[in-house]
């Protein structure tokens, strides 16, 4: 009986927070690998380049959860960034208008797929898919098809400034939108029944749970991410280019899933995305550094993926037998 | 709410039908798109009767509008020829930048066998469909890539993506100092446009043996991807890097902000791009790109004016296959107010 509860513990630690381990033995092996990696402006750098990854990471998290998916997250963020920006300019320069406009366009990009998703019953997959291609279009009419360069005197400040010439804003921005994510999914009865309607549908009507509402809002509240994602993407590039954030919807993903979010809906922390974001980064960057080659940086990034995937499954795996 | 849907999808077709019954005029240019290819149409008739005496000369000109260039180059060529003719109509189609577009594009027009003239770019030997094509009446030219295998079956108007490449970097091999440190913004992997830039690159930078690549990587022409990339190189190889090769403006660009963000003056390095668009000419402006090759919109619609003009007076037919190449060309701080007054008059200006 103690050796039984001893392995189901472990099961359970490791599936919790192997994220959290593997991510510190292997932020340990980079520092052996390359001097500069463990010096504090290159953490900084990484949770820097890692911020928009993470904002689609806590996006996606929401959808994944409960059980549902965006793939239209790349073309909303880049939308909204041009949104953000055309407010930004059109309103003197005000970033906070600049932000709820970006907020306001994935709120109602996502409304619509939440809305085809939950009344027509259509697979999340298709409907976001089917948007990813009409948001894309949307943006380069918005654009004219030209990068738009001149923002304006701060526009960068979200994405590249820092507050008190210390801290960037950007990382700050994702903290506090970690940390709001954190507080709905634990503490609020919506998270909790996103975790129901994503964990068991069936079980979640029993109880009384309004599948199609659930959905809906779990769409809203993505967009509200996904749209501040949007921002911090155009202020890091300091332009609006309708051809950007292209297959963001993937890294977001990837971030969710190697950060411990089951694919399947219904587990994972409002963390696992921001760990998650973190080892992308981290790998990129440390292959970067070692000057690995263009192409081999590619396979490792499919290789990490597959290996977070299959660790989840396999965990998954064992909770079901015990 | 299904039933309701259904109610008003079913009323939108019977709407559509009568709509469609009831037009006299030849269908419009626009009402040809393929199911592979989004259009954009604009007719260029300026008689607004063209169409009614049956003299339209039409023009199928497949782009990417998601590659910055092409799709100024298009807008360019388009207005080029609105100006130059009463009865041309061009009809943009937009690749996505995807090759698998490019055949379902070729057997559309094949299909409508109505028109005059093909312009688009492509990856693969579309020899039979050029042909197909061409005994519709349709003269077919290939451009911005040069293919050996659409020798003598096309015309092909080009300019040498290796030129691009090598004057960007024999400019940057002029301005470096001694034991000069470089990196190399690469475009996509396995792209012939940026294989070749690279080559130019390269050959150019040889030139001067004192010259070292530090690294370079693919950065798929983002500037999200290059400031992320050059944020790592900094870190990396510190202030040792006196040179930026980038093969478009846009990565430049990411470069730059990723100085900025470094507290390294951007106008201290030797920085090139490739494109000369409006933010690059910009850039030049403002002491932080050196310089930047084009191959020149105007030059491309040029040639495509005397294509229609020859084809139009029967100086040539669909058969044509006399190819045209333009010389890459340089912009630098000294020639950089000829560009954005020409972006201004273009209303590309920002």
């Amino acid at each position: 009986m103690i050796v039984r509860l001893s392995r189901e513990r472990t099961i359970n630690f490791v599936a919790k927070y192997s994220i959290y381990v593997i991510t510190l033995l292997f932020m340990i092996v980079c520092a052996f690998l390359n001097h500069n990696f463990l010096t504090g402006n290159n953490l900084i750098n990484i949770l820097r380049q890692v911020t928009v990854y993470a904002m689609i990471g806590f996006a996606q998290s929401i959808l994944i959860i409960s059980g549902n998916l965006d793939l239209c997250a790349g073309s909303t963020c880049c939308f909204a960034g041009l949104i953000g920006l055309f407010a930004y300019q059109a309103t003197g320069e005000s970033l906070v208008v600049g932000c709820l406009a970006a907020m306001a366009s994935g709120v109602v990009i996502n409304a619509f797929s939440g809305s085809v998703v939950a009344f027509f019953n259509l697979p999340p997959f298709v409907a976001t898919l089917g948007m990813q291609m009409a948001i894309r279009g949307l943006c380069y009419i918005v654009t004219g098809g030209a990068m738009i360069s001149q923002t304006g005197e701060n526009f960068r400040y979200l994405g590249q400034g820092f507050i008190f010439d210390v801290i960037p804003v950007s990382i700050v921005v994702m903290l506090v939108f970690a940390v709001l994510l954190w507080v709905i999914l634990d503490r609020t009865v919506l998270g909790r029944n996103f975790y129901a309607v994503g964990g068991n549908r069936e079980a979640a009507r029993a109880c009384g749970i309004n599948l199609k509402k659930y959905t809906i809002y779990a769409f809203l509240l993505s967009g509200v991410f996904v749209g501040m994602s949007g921002m911090l993407y155009a202020s890091r590039v300091n332009a609006g280019m309708p051809s950007g954030a292209q297959g963001y919807e993937g890294q977001g993903i990837a971030a969710t899933v190697i950060g411990g979010i089951g694919f399947a809906g219904g587990t994972g922390s409002a963390w696992g995305a921001i760990v998650g974001a973190i080892v992308l980064g981290i790998i990129t960057n440390i292959l970067n550094l070692l000057g690995v080659d263009s192409y081999v940086q590619q396979i490792v990034n499919g290789l990490v993926i597959v290996f977070a995937v299959g660790l989840d499954t396999f965990t998954r795996g064992l909770r079901t037998s015990q | 709410m299904k039933k309701t849907l259904a109610l008003i999808l079913a009323a939108l077709m019977i709407l559509t039908l009568f709509a469609g019954c009831s037009k006299d005029e030849p269908a419009a240019a626009d009402d040809t798109s393929a199911d592979t290819a989004q259009t954009d149409t604009d007719t260029s008739e300026t008689d607004g009767d063209a169409s009614e005496t049956g003299d339209v000369f039409k023009v199928a000109w497949q782009h990417n509008w998601s590659d910055q260039w092409h799709h100024q180059t298009a807008l360019v060529g388009e207005m080029r020829m609105e100006e130059a003719f009463d009865n041309v109509e061009v009809t943009l189609f937009d690749s996505k930048g995807d090759a698998g577009n490019i055949v379902p594009f070729l057997e559309q027009l094949i299909m409508e066998g109505d028109w005059d003239l093909c312009i688009y770019g492509t990856y693969s030997d579309d020899s039979e469909y050029i042909k197909k094509l061409q005994d519709t009446g349709c003269n077919v030219i290939c451009y911005a890539i040069e293919w050996d295998f659409l020798k003598g079956v096309c015309s092909t108007f080009v300019c040498s993506e290796y030129d691009l490449g090598y004057l960007a970097a024999t400019r940057a091999a002029e301005l470096l100092p001694e034991n000069a440190n470089v990196v190399v913004l690469r475009g996509a992997e396995g792209y012939s446009g940026s294989i070749l830039r690279g080559e130019g690159f390269a050959d150019a930078l040889a030139e001067r043996d004192d010259i070292t690549v530090l690294d370079e990587k693919f950065c798929s022409f983002d500037k999200a991807k290059a400031m992320t990339q050059m944020e790592d190189w900094i870190t990396r190889f510190g202030t040792d890097i006196d040179g930026i090769l980038s093969e478009n403006d846009a990565m430049a660009l990411g470069a730059i902000e990723a100085l900025n963000m470094a507290g390294i003056d951007a106008a201290s390095l030797v920085i090139t791009g490739i494109d000369a668009l409006y933010e690059g000419c910009v850039a030049i402006k403002e002491g932080l790109i050196d310089v930047s090759a084009y191959q020149s919109s105007d030059l491309y619609a040029e040639g495509f004016i005397d294509r229609i003009e020859k084809l139009q007076s029967g100086e040539v037919d669909a058969y044509c296959t006399d190819d045209m190449v333009f010389e890459a060309q340089m912009v630098t701080v000294d020639n950089v107010d000829e560009m954005i007054a020409r972006y201004e008059e273009l209303g590309m200006a920002q």
